[in-house]
């Protein structure tokens, strides 16, 4: 499989995307045929930056 | 005057909305100064420099909204909470659509569970969290649309590593546009579908050349944006090879156009080597990088500024001769009789330009133009060959200014949503006698203001009134990056411009030109 197989696939497929953050950045997508997702995005940790910190180490 | 100051503990809003709602805040008579931003230290720190920090919003925490509003009386202040208590009771924009009431995920994993044909994740959350929700769709196997800015440098080579591992596209951090197999993301415009693929640093230029493509009458199979420092030597050029690679497999694209500035020497030189072993034809825009290209080279072609860039691409494509470079001297002979009527009322007084742009690829080509035409300019940001302003906030002789800039949208809108930063501005520089041209980019499509032309128009209208009071004429330039198909319609924001006396005209390209000339008569 060459690298960028799955960048050729995004390409042929239909496009189904998760939108975490600015819901007026996607909101034209309604005219096109694509399939959307908002996410409920608040800053995890309360935003504390110790424990935000943590948890980019864990998910690395 | 009155202050009005409220913290809604947990109630987090994306900063397009907050932006939205400050922007028409502003247009109520009275009202003075408003902000509503979350409860980070640095908008607290900025709230403190504007004089509106006040006990209850320096208690608030980054997941708690602080609203200040700032009136000359109560009245305003009354208008403007009511539209703060309408805009909270409105639908969400998926839920509208949507006509359901709907119980929103979470995060990607629960998004993904309710659908897991998901294949791109579309980010644009403030920059300290932003590489954690760029890392988490990465490992979930999405692609990745990265809009927020403010990502560290290490940051964003760790995602671009991380997806180069895993065979996926990583657009950004800080990449405004994009256009994937016809569907346009972020601020990008409605084009053609076609046969020319574009890697783009995604900024304005990617946009412009886009529209540029399509009003020639050809399109985009796909326009990949890599975030403007891709081409540091920090991140190696990962998402731009990715992308680039890809569009030589891509059975859909023929041409494919490389694009970007601040690119490193040795990364550039690396795209170029392989770019010429390819067999298709690549239209290559590294500004101050042209030698790379040489003549000998058969498949890969230099242009030299934004429109030649579109126009080749399109040449290419059609088989056609390769056009060269527009130039003041093909500009001048097409627009003679337009030079000779915006030139012939001037005081003698008036001799500059001033180029108020809120694309910086915009501003970044006009610079090259400038210094063709005038032994000395200023510029914010100062690069090339540009003198330094003493202050951003006030122009000297020909000038150019990114007012899309972080100097000037720290703390409010940017001039693409909202035009009153550049009206604010118009209306001091024309404090100036000695103005003679205005240079002015609008930049249409999905995201952009709904309807510069109305907006500007008047500060149009009012600038060229006070300067033919005065004994003299005011000439205004703009060009419009945008399509037929965009919300906004070209044509009609055309006629909009054209009605309030500015001069519009197909390209940034032609435009700085244009505006040179006439400056220089």
């Amino acid at each position: 499989m060459a690298k960028h197989d799955l960048v050729l696939k995004l390409f042929k497929n239909r496009l189904s995307i998760i939108n975490i953050g600015i819901e007026n950045l996607v909101q034209h997508l309604s005219n096109y045929n694509v399939d959307m997702i908002q996410v409920d995005w608040r800053p995890p940790a309360e935003g504390k930056p110790e424990i935000l910190e943590k948890l980019r180490k864990l998910i690395k | 005057m009155k202050i009005y100051a409220d913290v809604k503990k947990n109630t987090y809003q994306d900063s397009m909305k907050l932006m939205r709602l400050q922007a028409t805040l502003n247009t109520i008579p009275g009202i003075i100064a408003c902000s509503l931003a979350m409860g980070t230290p640095q908008n607290k720190a900025q709230l403190g420099e504007a004089g509106l920090l006040t006990q209850e919003v320096e208690q608030a925490g980054p997941n708690d909204l602080c609203i200040v509003l700032k009136a000359e009386s109560a009245g305003p202040l009354s208008s403007a909470r009511e539209r703060i208590t309408e805009y909270f009771n409105r639908k969400g924009i998926i839920e509208a659509y949507s006509g359901e009431e709907q119980i929103l995920p979470r995060s990607i994993g629960s998004a993904l569970r309710r659908m897991p044909e998901a294949n791109l994740a579309v980010v644009s959350v403030p920059g300290p969290y932003a590489a954690l929700e760029a890392t988490k769709a990465l490992n979930s196997g999405l692609h990745v649309f990265l809009f927020s800015d403010n990502v560290p440098l290490q940051d964003e080579f760790e995602l671009k590593a991380l997806a180069e591992q895993k065979g996926l596209l990583m657009m950004g951090p800080d990449c405004g546009t994009a256009i994937i197999s016809g569907i346009p993301l972020g601020f990008s415009n409605a084009v053609r579908r076609g046969r020319i693929g574009i890697v783009g640093a995604s900024g304005s230029g990617m946009q412009e050349v886009c529209c540029l493509i399509s009003k020639m009458g050809e399109g985009v199979s796909q326009a990949i944006g890599t975030g403007g420092r891709d081409l540091y030597k920090e991140v190696h050029g990962k998402t731009f090879v990715m992308a680039m690679e890809s569009l030589l497999d891509d059975e859909e694209t023929d041409v494919i156009i490389l694009m970007s500035k601040h690119c490193d020497e040795k990364i550039a030189t690396r795209i170029v080597k392989k770019a010429r072993a390819s067999k298709k034809h690549i239209v290559v825009y590294f500004p101050g990088l042209e030698s790379l290209i040489e003549n000998n080279m058969e498949n890969l072609h230099k242009a030299l500024n934004l429109e030649h860039i579109a126009a080749t691409g399109v040449a290419l494509v059609r088989g056609d001769t390769l056009p060269r470079p527009i130039t003041k001297e093909i500009i001048s002979e097409e627009m003679r009789e337009v030079i000779i009527s915006e030139t012939n009322r001037f005081s003698p007084r008036q001799k500059y330009i001033r180029a108020l742009f809120t694309g910086g690829t915009f501003a970044d080509e006009a610079n090259v133009i400038f210094a063709s035409f005038f032994d000395r300019f200023y510029a914010y940001p100062c690069y090339g060959q540009a003198s330094c302003l003493d202050s951003p906030t006030k122009s000297k002789e020909h000038c150019i200014v990114d007012l899309g800039d972080d100097f000037f949208t720290r703390a409010k809108v940017h001039p693409m949503l909202d035009p009153m930063l550049r009206v604010e501005r118009i209306t001091k520089e024309i404090e100036d006698k000695q103005i003679r041209v205005f240079l002015l980019d609008v930049v249409l499509g999905y995201g952009a203001h709904l309807d510069p032309g109305a907006a500007l128009a008047k500060i149009i209208l009012d600038s060229k009134r006070i300067v033919e009071q005065q004994g003299g004429y005011l000439s205004f330039i703009i060009f419009l990056c945008g399509t037929e198909g965009d919300p906004q319609n070209r044509t009609n924001q055309k006629r909009k411009f054209e009605n309030s006396g500015a001069i519009v005209t197909d390209s940034s390209t032609r435009a700085a030109l244009l505006a040179g000339l006439i400056a220089s008569q």
